[in-house]
């Protein structure tokens, strides 16, 4: 699978282009210009597309070709003669071809054993917008794109400090993609970082195509539904998690940016929260915890009340919901499947189709199809309002892989307790906490600081208290540089 | 051996505490009541101190032989035949127990939730979410534990307070108007709902703090008394003596009797049903593990996930073993005294005042 190209430079500048143009022949979009500086042969090889025109045309060539009388000797081009700001030399051949199908230019010289690689990646980009999936009410709207040196940029902003590391490394054998693993050195934990570097070191495969290749590479359990990293768009995301002591990886072509390690309540928690003021903040916290809860639970307790314990609700409730249930030809656990079903099969739907047409699918999907199946007798009334409480407290989830990790533990719930009742969904949400219990995230426990609690970190779990008081960072994270705020 | 010490304060506090409150929470009021009427309360505090002794002894056990571990702690005090044979009858005390826990534990939910599931049904399920658990070794177990006592408490205090509002303070009068031979026969009755602690031996070797430890098992200790009297005295007020005598599970009629206006749950059993599976649920897969890596240690096996295959069926067997609630009840009265002064007195005194011997591998030094 490895590519084989030799590293040897000729200083013959035909020997290299020939041996260039062979290898990479049938490739229509490389420009060889050949051209001379004084009395010496020289040639830059570039990518149409991928390289800046402008600064070849306006500050290599035109420098080099025009202003040639300045220098005597070969070694003098690279300091008085070459007016770009970024570029190096590189000793092996292979090194400069993977410069140019990267996006830079090389340059070579007669008589040089050397070639110069010359910084001139420019390509479409996206501009900056704001990241669809993680819309905020008040904090910035900057998302990354697509290219990873725009993304470092993004977060630098946000920590001026001398101590923030971005280590580049390159993962893929055939797509190189460039990968970035950034973390602020007195503060990170460092056997996490070992852990996580030495994963990355491992992978093997031929092309990364997307940050959601390099999470499943590195994580701890890849049977688990649960995310055990946290991905973002949002810069401020990426830079709270470094100021906690977690570890960034950037992936070039992908605008998630994944955080290492992560725990369950950290997934829950959104940008706003710090921003907004902390008493409606930690109210806001609460009731989230409580749709969720009530989301897993209420489809499974509907099932069971209806299918097993009748008599545990009041006589009232009991005797509304056996009247709206009547002439539906299919128990309880059934309509709950079919309309599980359902709700998955709009959600996807709704996901795919363009803007214009998905909201209108999604009204008439719920609505119409909800009302048309009650009016049917498929379904019953009752338990419609329980999927409409159920899908929008799964929406308060802000981190889409939880919710569809928890829209699973719902559905394992629903088996359990179409099973064996109250009991069952008992045992249901035993089974998940166990499941939950041995997960951990780069040998951090998931459940972190609900397990093994430190008293100090119960101020930004369910609520978020006034940031006056958070002096330290999160002690489950066990950083290096404990204090936060004198 | 060298296993990381990560049990913190709450964990160690955590894991005493559910795995001695089970089952026997739910039915404890009406033995108290039936032995010595309204000094149960009393009786419980008693049993409580005797049992934060032994505790305390079992500390200094543990702390004297340097945190080894219990099988090797045994093993080194009264030599590898003694020793074998004193973890092997723990372990059948621990198994025992649990089993019989187990099928209690099946007659409540059948009585209140699913008459018509076979009994088989619902046991192996739970066996079988305990050698999940179990297979996910310790520190999952003490994370579980400290998942489980919020889960379990929050919601049964919250809801035993509402239950004060309808009781009468004086119906836990008259005091002391029992024999001692009542107070002594209910004592140990009494201790035998604090059965459970021995979990400790188990933990202990993992504490990461080692200074605080005697504190933590205080304040677990008076948790867990505070709990069992605190239940048998709402009890008391809400049913009077004479009544909680008759009942046989009186916490959940205790339960079932509350009135919390507007709430759209009128019959709070159902709930407490859920949550009574944790309970049990607590108590059985911690002495599972505990029994468990005993017998592997004894055995020699490597793994737990062995051992813990073999002693499901047992659990299974024993559990199905009786014929009806009585005969449970009637077993598990018959054997009490033995094992409460096996687990109670036997093993923790010995061990006290028989110095370790020889370090594992090391020479005997004269």
């Amino acid at each position: 699978m490895k590519e084989i190209i030799r590293d040897l430079i000729s200083p013959k500048v035909d020997e290299n282009i020939t041996y260039i143009k062979d290898l990479l022949k049938d490739t229509s979009d490389i420009v060889y210009r050949q051209f001379n500086i004084a009395d010496w042969k020289a040639a830059i090889i570039y990518i149409d597309g991928m390289a800046d025109k402008v600064i070849l045309d306006n500050f290599v060539l035109e420098s080099v070709m025009l202003k040639s009388e300045r220098v005597e000797n070969v070694m003098q081009i690279k300091d008085n003669l070459l007016t770009v700001s970024d570029m190096r030399q590189v000793l092996k051949l292979s090194e400069g071809l993977n410069a140019v199908l990267s996006g830079d230019t090389i340059m070579f010289i007669e008589g040089l054993s050397a070639l110069y690689v010359i910084a001139s990646r420019a390509w479409p980009s996206r501009g900056i917008s704001e990241p669809s999936g993680e819309t905020v009410i008040r904090g910035g709207r900057d998302g990354f794109t697509e290219t990873i040196r725009f993304n470092t940029a993004l977060v630098r902003r946000r920590i001026r400090d001398t101590r923030l590391k971005i280590e580049a490394k390159t993962v893929g054998v055939r797509s190189k993609t460039d990968v970035a693993v950034l973390y602020i050195d007195d503060i990170v934990n460092k056997e996490v970082l070992d852990k996580v570097k030495g994963r990355i070191e491992n992978i093997k495969i031929d092309a990364v195509l997307d940050s959601g290749y390099i999470e499943e590479f590195i994580e701890d359990n890849k049977w688990s539904p649960f995310p055990q990293m946290q991905s973002t768009e949002k810069p401020d995301v990426i830079a709270a998690g470094l100021y906690e002591g977690r570890v960034a990886i950037l992936v070039d072509n992908s605008p998630f940016c994944i955080l290492v390690p992560a725990t369950l309540p950290s997934l829950f928690q959104t940008p706003d929260d710090y921003y907004q003021r902390w008493i409606n903040s930690s109210i806001l916290r609460l009731i989230r915890f409580a749709a969720i809860v009530l989301a897993m639970l209420l489809p499974p307790l509907y099932i069971s009340v209806t299918s097993f314990h009748t008599s545990i609700i009041p006589t009232k409730l009991a005797y509304s919901i056996a009247a709206s249930r009547e002439g539906v030809p299919f128990p309880a656990f059934i309509e709950t499947i079919i309309m599980e079903i359902s709700l998955a099969f709009l959600l996807e739907a709704v996901v795919r189709l363009p803007k214009a047409i998905g909201s209108t699918i999604g009204i008439v999907g719920g609505l119409i199809l909800g009302q048309a199946a009650v009016s049917a007798g498929i379904v019953s009334p009752i338990m419609i309002i329980i999927l409409s409480i159920t899908a929008i407290s799964s929406f308060i989830t802000p981190n889409y892989e939880v919710s569809s990790a928890l829209r699973l533990s719902r559905l394992f719930l629903i088996i359990c307790s179409s099973i064996i009742g109250l009991y069952g969904l008992a045992i249901g949400a035993i089974i998940i906490l166990i499941h939950l219990v041995k997960l951990k995230s780069v040998g951090i426990p998931y459940l972190s600081p609900l397990v093994h609690p430190h008293k100090k970190d119960m101020k930004d779990t369910f609520i978020r208290a006034p940031i006056s008081i958070f002096r330290t960072r999160p002690e489950f994270m066990e950083p290096k540089d404990k204090i936060r705020q004198e | 051996m060298d296993e990381k010490k990560f049990v913190g304060k709450y964990g160690l506090f955590s894991t005493i505490t559910v795995t001695v409150i089970g089952v026997g929470a739910f039915s404890y009021p009406s033995t108290m009541a039936n032995e010595v009427g309204t000094d149960g309360w009393i009786v419980t505090i008693a049993a409580g101190l005797i049992c934060l002794g032994v505790l305390l002894i079992i500390y200094k056990v543990v702390n004297k032989n340097e945190f080894m571990p219990f099988y090797d702690i045994t093993t080194n005090t009264l030599g590898k035949f003694l020793g074998n044979i004193v973890i092997l009858l723990l372990c059948v005390y621990f198994i025992f127990s649990v089993s019989i826990g187990m099928r209690i534990f099946v007659e409540v939910i059948k009585m209140n939730l699913l008459g018509k599931t076979p009994s088989e049904f619902i046991i192996l399920v739970m066996i079988f979410t305990g050698l999940y658990l179990v297979r996910a070794e310790i520190s999952a177990l003490v994370k579980f534990n400290e998942i489980s006592f919020i889960i379990m408490f929050v919601p049964m205090i919250i809801i035993l307070l509402f239950s004060a509002k309808g009781g009468d303070v004086s119906n836990i009068l008259p005091i002391m108007q029992h024999s001692p031979k009542e107070y002594l026969n209910a004592l140990i009755t009494s201790t035998y709902a604090f059965g459970g602690f021995e979990i400790s031996f188990l933990i202990l070797p993992y504490v990461k703090d080692r200074k605080e430890i005697k504190k933590t098992l205080i304040s677990s200790m008076a948790f867990i008394t505070i709990f069992y009297a605190g239940v048998v005295i709402l009890c008391l007020m809400f049913f009077t003596k004479d009544h909680t005598k008759e009942l046989i599970w009186p916490t959940m009629s205790l339960v079932r009797a509350i009135m919390i206006p507007g709430t759209f749950i009128e019959r709070w059993e159902g709930v407490v049903m859920a949550l009574w599976v944790f309970y049990y649920f607590t108590t059985f897969v911690n002495m599972f593990y505990f029994s468990s890596e005993l017998i592997k240690e004894s055995f020699k096996l490597d793994d737990i996930k062995v051992t813990s295959l073999i002693l499901a069926p047992v659990i299974y067997l024993i559990a199905l073993y009786p014929q009806n609630i009585t005969e449970v009840y009637d077993m598990a009265n018959r054997s009490t005294l033995f094992f409460v002064s096996l687990s109670f007195i036997f093993v923790p005194f010995i061990l006290f005042v028989l110095k370790g011997g020889r370090k594992r591998g090391e020479k005997n030094e004269i």
